[in-house]
Order: C-alpha cells, then sequence, then structure tokens
C-alpha cells in the first residue's frame, strides 16, 4: 500500500508570518514577563448521509486563537474575522491586559518555552520523529523553520479526495443494508465524513502546522421497534479505512440487528463480563482517564492526587492504562484514530504517558498550566493534552488515546475461563466520577457466554434497553481476571503495535466535546454490576 | 454581522435561481460573542480566575436545491460560507456537492401574510456590556458562597454568550432572531474534611435575573449538607423513583421526538393522533408546545424550517391529540404542516412532599449519564447521587448502581408534582436546545429497575 503524509495547503502556509507578527506584539520586549502563541485551527469536513432521505454537506471552520500566560493564568482572544489590522489591535489589547493583571501580583511566576534541541526526539513516534527531522533536512529545524507533520494515507484511493464517489459509496453502502434485511429492517443509513483537521502553532521557538486526514464510515440497520445496531468503522486514514466493510461485515450488522430485536432482558445483577475493546476503552476512559486529568486533579476534584500521596494501589497487577496521541498503528492496521495528533492545542508534541502501572497512579495528564501550579504532589510533567472543542471554547487537559495494555490470552481462552457471563462489545457512551470514584460504561447488548463459549444469544438491558456496567473504579480494576492479546495474528506483538483503539469522542461533564480514540484488549472480568 | 458579505452572497444566489441552477436556498447568517470566565478557588470559597476568553466569529450556513433529471427530485448540499474564499467559487461547489443527494422536492416556507410578533430572547445587558454583567455574577455568587455553611468551592464556570442570527430564503422569507445566553457551573464538597463526593451542578439561562444565582447556590449548599456515608441501592426489577425537572424533561423531548411526523418518513416508531401513552391510575399527562414564553430558549416567531411557530396542545390525558407537522416532512406525507414548536410545557400533577409520606422510594438526585434512546424510549443511568426513603422516613444516602427504565411504563400510574418551575439549556455540541415549564419532579411507579447490591 501505498503512503504519504498529508501536506500543508500552501494557503494555510501563508499564515505563518501573520501569526508570528501576532505573537511578536503580544510579547515582544516582556518575554521575562509573559508566554504567548498564536495558534490557527482550519476544518474541512464532507459528510454524506444516505437513509431515508440523503444529505450532502460541507463544513468548513477556520478560527485563531491568541493567548497569553500571565502568572498562572490564560488570557485568550478567538476570532475568525482575519482583519490583520483588527488582529494587531486585539493582541495589544490582550498583551495590556495581562500586563495589567501582572502588575496586580507578587513575584508572578514566568515561564520560558524550550526550543527544538530540548524535545526527547528518542521518545516520540516515527511519524513525528521522521517529519521533524525532515523538516530540518535531517538536523534539528531552528525556530523559524516550519515543521509539518501529516498524516499518512493511501492516494491511489481515488474516493478518498473524491466528494461524488463518497457520496456514491454511503449509497451503495446503505443500499447493501438494506437489501440484506429486507423487510426484517425498517430502515438503514450509512454516514460517510472525510475530514481534515489542520493546525498551525508558532511560539517564540518554533513554527508548526499538522493536518490530519481522517475517515468514518458509519452503518446501521433499525428494526421495526427501533432497536438500533450500528459499526463504526474509521481512523486517521483516506478511504482505505473503508476497505475492510464487505458482504460479510454487512450480513453480520443485518444479523445482529434481527437477533436484537428479539432479545430477552437480562436480570438486573452483577455478572462476569468480557469487555471487547469499545467497551474497555471507554473503562480505561472513565475509570483513571478523567480522574487523571490535570484540572480535576489541580482543583481538588479528583481522589488520584490524594491516592498518589498516599501510594494507595487502585488496581491490581493487570491495571495498566495508557494515554497516547501518538498511536499511528494499532494491532494488524497501519493507522491511528481520532485521538491521535501531533501536537496539541499548546503546540505540545505527543508522547505516551502510563496514567496508571499496575494499579500505580502516576502524574496526571497536563496542559501547560496544570504542569506549573500542579496538585497536592506538587508541580509535574507537562503532556500532550492541552485540548479544545473548537477556538471557540476553552482549553483543557483532556485525553487523546486512552487503553488498556494487553496481555497474553486469545477471546477463545478469555471466554473459557469465563465460563458463564456475557460479552459487551459495543459501547454506548460513559460517565466519570473523579471524585467518588465511581464508573458507568454502556453496551449497546450482552451477547451469552455458557460453560466457555459465545452462544451468540443477545441480550438488552432489564427494561429493554442499552445496558450500563457501573462499579467503583477500584473495585473494577481489582477485578481484572485477563486481557487478550493486542492481535491474534501478531501473539507476540513483533509489529510493536499499540491496543486496538475505536473511534470516540468525549464530553467532559457532558460539555466541550472533543476526539478521543479509545481501546485495549479484550478483558475479563471477575463481576460488574448490570443494569 | 458582515451585510456586504450577505448582500452579495444572496444577489449570486438570485441569478443562480433566475438561471436556473437552484430551484431554490436558504441561508442563516450569524454573529457570535462570548465571554468565558474559568475559575479556580484557592480558599476555597472566592473565584480565581485563571483563563479569561473573549471570542468574537461569524457563521454563514447555506442549504441548496438544484434541478433534477428526474420529476418530482430536487438535488440538496448544506455548507459553510466563509468570507474569505470567492463567493462564486463557494457556490460552484456547492452546486456540484448538491448532484450527490436526491430527495422528493418539497416547498420552502414562504414570507407568511401575517407576520408572527417578535419573541423577546435576549437580556440587552449581555448583548451590551457582557464584562459588567460578569463581574455582578461573580460578585453575586461569591456573596451567595459567603452565606453557605460548611461548603468549600473547588471551581466554577462562566459563560455570557449572544448570537444574532439573519434568516433568509428564495421565497422572501426574511427575519432576524436574538439570543442571549448564560451558562453557570460551580464545583464544591463539604469543608474542613478529605471528602470522596462533590456536589457539580451547572444553571442555565437566557436572562441574568433568570440564572438565580443565589437560588442557584442555595440549592448546591442543601446538596453538599446532605453529602454523607452512602451504600449501593438495593437490586430490584420494580422500583419506585423520584426525578428532577432536568430529568424529566429530557423523558420528554424524546417523546417528543416520536410526537414530530418525521419519524413517520424516516420508518422510526412514532406516536400518531389518537395513540395512547401511559395513563393509569396517577396523574395523567399533557403536554403542549409553546413558542411565545418570553425569555425561553425555544421561544421563536418562527419554527425551525421557517413558518410561523405556533403554540398547541399534543397530549391530553395521556391521549395524544396533534403531532409536530413540519413544512417538509408534512409535504412528503400529504400533511398540512401546523408549525407546532417551541417549549415543552406541561400540566403540573397533585404530587407534594407531604403526600410522600409513607411511600418507599428512591429519589435520584444525579444520575451520572442519563442516556435516553428516542426510538426505543429506554433509558439508563448510574446513580451519582441519590437517597433512599422507607415508608417510615428513614433517609440513606444511595451511590452508584444502575437504573433503567421504560418510558411508555413509566408515565402509567405516576405522579406529578403541583409545584412547576422551568429549564432553559442553550444548544451546545452536545444536544440541541431544551425548554420545559411544568412539574419540577415525578414520582415513577412502573418500568423501573435498578441493579445494586
Amino acid at each position: 500500500m501505498k503512503k504519504i503524509y498529508y501536506p500543508l495547503s500552501d494557503e494555510l502556509r501563508t499564515f505563518f508570518p501573520i501569526l508570528k507578527n501576532l505573537v511578536l506584539t503580544m510579547e515582544a520586549g516582556v518575554e521575562d514577563k509573559l508566554y504567548a502563541f498564536a495558534m490557527l485551527e482550519d476544518l474541512d469536513q464532507f459528510q454524506s448521509h444516505v437513509s431515508q432521505t440523503e444529505a450532502s454537506s460541507m463544513t468548513t471552520d477556520r478560527g485563531l486563537v491568541l493567548r497569553i500566560l500571565a502568572g498562572h493564568r490564560n488570557f485568550e482572544y478567538a476570532t475568525n474575522n482575519f482583519d490583520a489590522a483588527v488582529l494587531q489591535q486585539e493582541a495589544a489589547t490582550l498583551k495590556a491586559e495581562a500586563l495589567a493583571y501582572l502588575d496586580t501580583l507578587e513575584n508572578p511566576p514566568v515561564y520560558t518555552p524550550g526550543g527544538w534541541k530540548d524535545e526527547p526526539l528518542a521518545d516520540f513516534a516515527d511519524p513525528i520523529h521522521e517529519q521533524i527531522m525532515a523538516a530540518g533536512n535531517g538536523a534539528l529545524p531552528d525556530t523559524d523553520t516550519p515543521v509539518h507533520f501529516g498524516t499518512a494515507y493511501d492516494p491511489s484511493i481515488s474516493e478518498s479526495l473524491s466528494k461524488a464517489e463518497s457520496a456514491q459509496r454511503s449509497r451503495t453502502l446503505k443500499e447493501a443494508i438494506q437489501n440484506a434485511g429486507g423487510d426484517q429492517l425498517a430502515s438503514a443509513g450509512c454516514m460517510l465524513r472525510r475530514k481534515v483537521k489542520s493546525r498551525l502553532f508558532v511560539d517564540r521557538t518554533r513554527q508548526m502546522s499538522q493536518s490530519l486526514f481522517s475517515s468514518l464510515y458509519y452503518l446501521y440497520a433499525i428494526t421495526p421497534s427501533g432497536k438500533t445496531v450500528r459499526d463504526i468503522i474509521g481512523g486517521m486514514a483516506g478511504a482505505e479505512a473503508g476497505l475492510s466493510i464487505n458482504d460479510t461485515l454487512i450480513s453480520k450488522l443485518v444479523e445482529t440487528a434481527n437477533k436484537v430485536e428479539n432479545a430477552e432482558r437480562i436480570q438486573p445483577g452483577r455478572y462476569r463480563i468480557i469487555t471487547g475493546p469499545d467497551v474497555t476503552g471507554v473503562i480505561a476512559h472513565e475509570a483513571f482517564g478523567h480522574t487523571q486529568e490535570g484540572d480535576t486533579c489541580r482543583l481538588g476534584r479528583s481522589c488520584a492526587p490524594g491516592l498518589r500521596k498516599k501510594g494507595v494501589l487502585v488496581g491490581n497487577q493487570q491495571a495498566s492504562i495508557i494515554n497516547n496521541a501518538g498511536v499511528f498503528a494499532m494491532g494488524t492496521t497501519p493507522w491511528g484514530v481520532n485521538g491521535t495528533h501531533f501536537f496539541d492545542d499548546e503546540g505540545f508534541i505527543a508522547r505516551p504517558q502510563t496514567i496508571l502501572d499496575e494499579g500505580k497512579l502516576s502524574s496526571p495528564m497536563n496542559d501547560l498550566i496544570a504542569s506549573l501550579t500542579g496538585d497536592i504532589n506538587g508541580p509535574a510533567d507537562r503532556q500532550s493534552n492541552g485540548k479544545r472543542e473548537s477556538w471557540k471554547r476553552p482549553l483543557m487537559p483532556r485525553q487523546t488515546n486512552t487503553y488498556f495494555t494487553a496481555g497474553d490470552k486469545t477471546l477463545d481462552e478469555l471466554a473459557e475461563l469465563c465460563g458463564d457471563g456475557f460479552i459487551a462489545e459495543h459501547a454506548h457512551g460513559g460517565m466519570e466520577d473523579p471524585k467518588g470514584m465511581g464508573l458507568t460504561a454502556g453496551t449497546e447488548y450482552l451477547e451469552e457466554v455458557k460453560n466457555g463459549k459465545r452462544t451468540g444469544k443477545l441480550f438488552l438491558g432489564p427494561q429493554g434497553g442499552h445496558i450500563e456496567l457501573s462499579d467503583p473504579v477500584p473495585r473494577l480494576l481489582e477485578s481484572i481476571i485477563a486481557k487478550s492479546v493486542i492481535s491474534e495474528e501478531d501473539p507476540m506483538n513483533e509489529t510493536g503495535s499499540e491496543p486496538i483503539n475505536k473511534w470516540g469522542g468525549c464530553g467532559k461533564y457532558h460539555k466541550e466535546g472533543v476526539e478521543a480514540g479509545c481501546g485495549g484488549p479484550w478483558i475479563l472480568w471477575e463481576g460488574i454490576t448490570c443494569g | 454581522m458582515n451585510q456586504n458579505f450577505i448582500n452579495e452572497v444572496t444577489a449570486q444566489l438570485t441569478l443562480l435561481k433566475q438561471a436556473g441552477s437552484l430551484t431554490g436556498w436558504s441561508l442563516k447568517a450569524t454573529e457570535s460573542r462570548s465571554l468565558q470566565r474559568l475559575y479556580s478557588s484557592p480558599d476555597g470559597a472566592d473565584l480565581a480566575c485563571h483563563q479569561s476568553r473573549k471570542v468574537n466569529g461569524e457563521a454563514y450556513k447555506l442549504s441548496v436545491y438544484t434541478p433534477s433529471q428526474t420529476d418530482g427530485m430536487v438535488g440538496t448540499a448544506l455548507i459553510d460560507l466563509v468570507t474569505y474564499q470567492p463567493i462564486e467559487q463557494q457556490l460552484a461547489n456547492t452546486l456540484e456537492l448538491a448532484k450527490g443527494s436526491h430527495n422528493k422536492a418539497w416547498k420552502l416556507a414562504a414570507l407568511p401574510a401575517d407576520i408572527p410578533a417578535a419573541v423577546g430572547t435576549c437580556d440587552p445587558s449581555i448583548r451590551d456590556n457582557p464584562e459588567a454583567s460578569a463581574e455582578d455574577i461573580e460578585i453575586e455568587f461569591t456573596d451567595a458562597f459567603g452565606a453557605t455553611e460548611g461548603c468549600h468551592l473547588n471551581s466554577a464556570e462562566l459563560f455570557l454568550n449572544y448570537h444574532v442570527c439573519q434568516h433568509i430564503n428564495s421565497e422572501g422569507l426574511s427575519y432576524e432572531t436574538e439570543l442571549s445566553e448564560l451558562y453557570l457551573e460551580a464545583a464544591m464538597e463539604k469543608a474542613g474534611q478529605e471528602n470522596d463526593k462533590e456536589v457539580h451542578e451547572h444553571t442555565t439561562s437566557v436572562t441574568a435575573a433568570d440564572l438565580n444565582v443565589k437560588g442557584f447556590i442555595n440549592d448546591c449548599a442543601l446538596q453538599v449538607a446532605t453529602l454523607g456515608d452512602s451504600e449501593e441501592p438495593e437490586t430490584t426489577d420494580n422500583a419506585t423513583i423520584l426525578i428532577d425537572k432536568e430529568a424529566l424533561s429530557q423523558m420528554l423531548d424524546a417523546i417528543l421526538e416520536q410526537l414530530n411526523c418525521t419519524n413517520e418518513y424516516l420508518k422510526l416508531p412514532y406516536l400518531n393522533t389518537g395513540d395512547v401513552f401511559g395513563g393509569g391510575d396517577g396523574d395523567s399527562l399533557e403536554l403542549r408546545l409553546d413558542p411565545t414564553i418570553p425569555c425561553m430558549v425555544l421561544s421563536s416567531a418562527y419554527a425551525v424550517d421557517g413558518l410561523p411557530a405556533k403554540p398547541g396542545l399534543l397530549i391530553e390525558k395521556n391521549t395524544v391529540k396533534n403531532r409536530v407537522i413540519g413544512n417538509r416532512f408534512g409535504q412528503y406525507l400529504d400533511l398540512e404542516p401546523n408549525g407546532l414548536s417551541g417549549n415543552l410545557v406541561v400540566k403540573p400533577g397533585t404530587l407534594t412532599l407531604e403526600s410522600l409520606a409513607g411511600t418507599e422510594y428512591t429519589e435520584v438526585i444525579k444520575f451520572s449519564s442519563l442516556l435516553i434512546d428516542a426510538r426505543k424510549l429506554t433509558w439508563s443511568s448510574e446513580i451519582k447521587l441519590g437517597k433512599h426513603i422507607t415508608a417510615d422516613g428513614t433517609v440513606t444516602l444511595v451511590k452508584g448502581g444502575v437504573v433503567s427504565g421504560n418510558l411508555k411504563e413509566n408515565f402509567t400510574d405516576c405522579r406529578l408534582s403541583a409545584t412547576t418551575g422551568s429549564v432553559n439549556v442553550p444548544q451546545s455540541s452536545y444536544a440541541p436546545p431544551l425548554g420545559y415549564n411544568g412539574p419540577v419532579a415525578m414520582l415513577i411507579t412502573k418500568g423501573v429497575s435498578i441493579a445494586g447490591k
């Protein structure tokens, strides 16, 4: 498969000098007091949704964020008016506000950013390292060298860049589901989304850009009683992300819809559960994902800093969770998902962080300000977790790709160990309680495991809806019995891949939606409350 | 608002329609301003801003309809126009995009003979001087928090947003709407001790006065006072629960989806006129829509499809009397579009605190994540915080476990509170806007399971 890195458009590249001038306006002469950066966001998204009606849309959104860090307070101005004079005026106003605030403080702290030479290049994923060195022609880039990062895609598949072909593909897939289901389905649909999300970042140390090209295929079948079964297939790639969609997958989707339509209901209670990567990922994200976000930690809203200070183990030896924006391959899949980026919305480059190591908590996932202020354990390393919904919203420490580390079992072996229980494969939301360590992760339905074998029989919740899996986090993380390998085709992980992450999103406390991949291996849990 | 840009776009669209390249178009132009402040509270009482933002933006959403070679069909596309690219090129791209979507044709809403009366949905102080409003709210917040006892403030957030929109289409429809939105959030816990529970709540409104900062802080403080040792709830397949107006409004919003004729065309489950929903011996459900209530998020002179917005009864004594028949799907189904839209309004019932005496129930103070399936009309969530009250009045704090329900059964033998209140939730990236006026509580006696101990 041929691969190229997605390029930065010439038109976007013209913004570098504009951003640099704005940074100069914000901090020139006061670098010993303030730290400033400018970030341009650009979204170029095509979507085709075909069901009983058809809809084609193009979403274009471009906005600029000016940021000054003064002491431990961020001042920001954001707009999509690119009039140079207006921007210069706003940059000057922001600087005046920041300096006026500093005047109210005694000995305010000052942040000084590190340059390219301070970066731990060896820790970066290959596509990051490679593109940094390419920008500098084999050496480290200098302050004014634009460094562009693009995700890889296969340019030989014409559908990737053709809206007409993508719309036709969406229609074909919808018809295939409808035809396979016949009268057993009330409706079927396909939503296909192709997106390029670009960022340009400039501060006193560097000029960087990234273009994240992604594809999403959302297939669904709806039964006469309104039960919906879906497949979400996507990744940080072009149309190659949809090549796995074939007749077998569509037949399975329709077969599952028919089973769900006639599924029995579980009795509310506690069951032995095997979670698939999708649900495993939601548990990772909600368990010590949100609990380890730097803002909740520093604001006293998470239990994690206190537990870490006391050295309390919050899970057994299988309880290890990674957060890593630099996932560019998963299992045997040669691309990442939508939680992947090269640098975050504060220009900090992606690197993996073990947030839970065999039950032991690490420092939090910090944005810049959380790394400076710290929690009850003091300041800690900055991570690539400063993210925002868009230029219109505030930035917070957010998760990227969060996943459990792999184990050594096959899925069949996990089923055998399970004995009698259920498999939860398809996620249906989740929610955190960082202070109270509650956790809930939804699943569309459960599949029965009896006498160590999957029976294929499906169950819905006690009232006929989806099923929530819920437990206090420490109890849950103590109950991991075994985990699967990353890929049964490569049991020793000779490719060095990360576990499978699924396409996902996160709305922190039901707002501020951002992209977030989550995943991990299949995991067998001793027992989880299901209702 | 960039009026020159709007004028240029509409002029070019008019020419394209005259040339036969378009059968119609509609444009929504929005100018937005937002003031955003995030706070920590190092001393557990005062607000210390750690993120201060000002946001100015404009957006132009264009829908186009193009001729089709098939009779009765139309090409459709929706795009964001931007001011930094040539308009002609953007419109050419849109026409090309419309070739990818084929739909049954329908007539766009035209300028009505009787122009509907405007409804006030903007607080001038939020529009004209948000900084002063923010400072007033900060002072009110600090004063109100200072008057509470035993509370430690962890964090807070304040958003003041203002949007002004122009809606224009090819049939001569043209009107403007204004909306102000306020969002206030607070996270607090018991003072002077190590806690494993916090109260994290938010309130939203259209006007600064309706934000009711003092009332919000007092409600939070009351919740803080109830925090203490908790248990997981008991497992049961036949629970009685008490929910608040936020949960009730979300459940009714799911039911509203099935009262919209769109579902019929899309072959999704729907409720038809004459259908019975719930009932039994409890309080009957009377649900109507009202777009005329001032300062509510779903109040507007026009419905979302450009028809004059009308109030009307949807459910009376648990029987469906009317459905929402929008312009497009009404025409598809050969039904007369009725413009019914607006805020959910529910008739109060008979439930009072006194009438709950002797009843065993679980009050869900806060769901962790109430996920309602509008197609199956089922729901499920972990209990973030609740109280179990026995018939003799013994109260136990509960937390964890999973509560799930079935709305068709939930509205059978239910009780709605005699006291009413409002919910005003602005649109977010997470959910559409929700306006509700009706009972502040509902006692559900059927169709609820709890998984716990």
